[in-house]
């Protein structure tokens, strides 16, 4: 089974302008786990997700921390986030994102979201934005298919 | 002689790709080594047998112990302990911090400190909302002077432990006390700089200090207890070793193996922690340095040294002391350091000195001391500058310069002093 039989067409995507606040709001709105950032051709240059807005709240030496979350400070964090809220996502955005070719095959595109820890990935043709896949997605196709991928 | 030459420029070449920085610094020995023995400099049986594996052994045993040791926590809790007793006050947490990085640095390598004490000194700086490089340089400062206390402090030190018959207790003797007052006069130098903006601390600020639960922190009491006891008998064994007629290097393995067997770890994953390129570092160095004794360079740069301090003590010893504070400012003290131990043995040997001990306890301190002048001096440096320019609060190289090269340059006065009055 390929991707293109699975994924998802009109996707909902922001330019690099948009700001990380109207960003969030399509996110909410929407109920998805990540906006793919796209230029006025259409190709990905970033992606937002859930994960990487969270995180803006977050320290930056977060990674160097075990077991002292708790002592992290919530005023100092907010503050950073609240001024970010106007930021274009172009600062903030993922611009390392893996996309996958509308003819890859599922299992391939599975084993990239597992071994890669990442929830979506957006779908292309020719460098071009088609679709975007999501775990769930990959599960559905799992049940209606009957592990048929 | 045309071996001698060969040896000199792979030395040289070696020495010129670490101060390049243009690959790592373990590629640099690794690549120096092999055509040590590529180029027939060494055969390969004769290479490994410069390896001092005591130092090795060390190294690797200590690596093991802090692996486990720090997974329990009790660093970050000291930490937020000693925070809150300071009341939430910016100039006694960064005393308090430098204290626990000075003397977490005397027992444990000091790049494994400062990624311990680090983090936990943003939180805090965050929480406080001051200026976190005042801390982030005391405890650059502090990781080195501290190290310089120990035999297993700092690796200049545990390679000189190790090529010498000095033992931990020598180095505690004669080392330990010009360090605590290296450690007050350093102190009050930082007073001095950074006093007037620690001084700021808002009453918000200081509830949220009061506030923070340093208990949560050690959630595994069974494992603290067990690697505080390897650890104390760890100590202990280094204390008696030399009465005990054990090397360095044997009473770390017995800690380790202990505390892996102990804790139940599982080694894959506490190996995983192991420095190995740092290990590789030291057994590459080793082996160049190797080919230059071998080939007679460190005999001839031996003699050369002889002609100019003309066998004098007090001059060769303060020259030791300041030629390496400065060359460890510039280069990694580790390639110095390694240089330096066959140099001053054959100057021993040649020189007529009765007694080498005080040339030894400048080379410790200069170049354990040195490390501070700037931020590539020391491993501990580069760490703290690398953490601190990813998260928001870069230390410039020449930044650092301005406060790195005057204290480092008073500490070899102090250490100056402390020689020329106990052992001259």
């Amino acid at each position: 089974m390929l991707i293109k039989e699975i994924m998802t067409t009109g996707v909902i995507t922001a330019s690099p302008d948009t700001t990380v606040q109207e960003v969030a709001g399509l996110l909410e709105k929407h109920r998805i786990n990540g906006v793919p950032i796209v230029d006025d051709r259409n190709r990905v240059v970033g992606i937002v997700t859930a994960r990487g807005l969270v995180s803006l709240y977050l320290p930056s030496y977060l990674k160097l921390l075990d077991k002292v979350f708790h002592l992290l400070d919530f005023d100092r964090f907010k503050d950073k986030a609240n001024r970010f809220a106007s930021t274009p996502v172009k600062d903030v955005m993922e611009k390392d994102v893996i996309c996958v070719d509308a003819e890859d095959s599922v299992v391939e595109v599975a084993a990239i979201m597992v071994n890669k820890h990442i929830r979506q990935v957006p779908v292309t043709r020719e460098g071009y934005l088609v679709g975007i896949v999501t775990k769930s997605d990959i599960v559905k196709a799992l049940a209606n298919h009957n592990l048929d991928i | 002689m045309n071996e001698a030459w060969i040896a000199l420029g792979i030395f040289i070449f070696t020495y010129a790709l670490i101060i390049s920085e243009k690959v790592s610094k373990t590629t640099a020995a690794i690549l120096g080594a092999v055509f040590m023995v590529v180029l027939r400099i060494l055969n390969q049986h004769d290479a490994f047998g410069f390896i001092d594996f005591n130092t090795i052994g060390l190294l690797i045993g200590m690596m093991t112990i802090v692996a486990i040791t720090r997974r329990t926590g009790i660093f970050q809790f000291m930490a937020i302990k000693t925070a809150r007793l300071a009341e939430g006050n910016p100039w006694k947490i960064l005393v308090s911090f430098s204290l626990i990085t000075a003397v977490a640095s005397a027992l444990l390598d000091n790049v494994t400190t400062v990624l311990l004490m680090v983090p936990i000194t943003l939180v805090v700086t965050d929480t406080l909302d001051v200026n976190p490089k005042p801390f982030l340089i005391s405890e650059i400062l502090m990781a080195n002077i501290g190290g310089t206390a120990t035999l297993i402090g700092d690796p200049p030190n545990i390679m000189i432990g190790s090529a010498t018959r000095l033992g931990f207790l020598d180095f505690i003797v004669n080392l330990t006390p010009v360090v605590i007052v290296i450690f007050i006069a350093v102190l009050m130098i930082l007073k001095f700089i950074f006093g007037e903006e620690m001084q700021v601390s808002t009453k918000k600020a200081r509830e949220k200090i009061k506030n923070l639960d340093e208990q949560k922190i050690l959630d595994d009491k069974s494992l603290l207890v067990r690697s505080l006891i390897v650890l104390g008998v760890t100590m202990l064994g280094f204390l008696f070793h030399q009465v005990l007629g054990m090397e360095s290097a044997t009473v770390a393995l017995l800690g380790a193996a202990l505390l892996l067997l102990w804790s139940g770890e599982d080694p894959d994953e506490v190996m995983d922690e192991i420095e190995w390129s740092t290990i590789f570092f030291f057994a590459g160095l080793f082996i160049i340095v190797g080919g230059l004794e071998e080939t007679g360079i460190i005999d001839l740069l031996a003699r050369g040294v002889l002609s100019v301090t003309k066998g004098n003590l007090v001059l060769t010893v303060l020259g030791v002391l300041w030629v390496a504070a400065i060359a460890s400012t510039i280069i990694d003290n580790i390639p110095f350091v390694a240089t330096m131990i066959p140099l001053i043995h054959t100057l021993g040997n040649i020189g007529g000195f009765q007694d080498l001990t005080p040339i030894w306890w400048a080379l410790a301190l200069g170049a354990c001391l040195g490390g501070n002048g700037s931020l590539v001096g020391a491993s501990a440096n580069v760490v703290v500058a690398g953490i601190a320019e990813r998260h928001e609060y870069p230390i410039g190289f020449n930044e650092y310069l301005k406060y790195g090269v005057p204290i480092m340059a008073f500490t070899i006065l102090i250490s100056m002093a402390y020689i020329y009055l106990r052992y001259l």
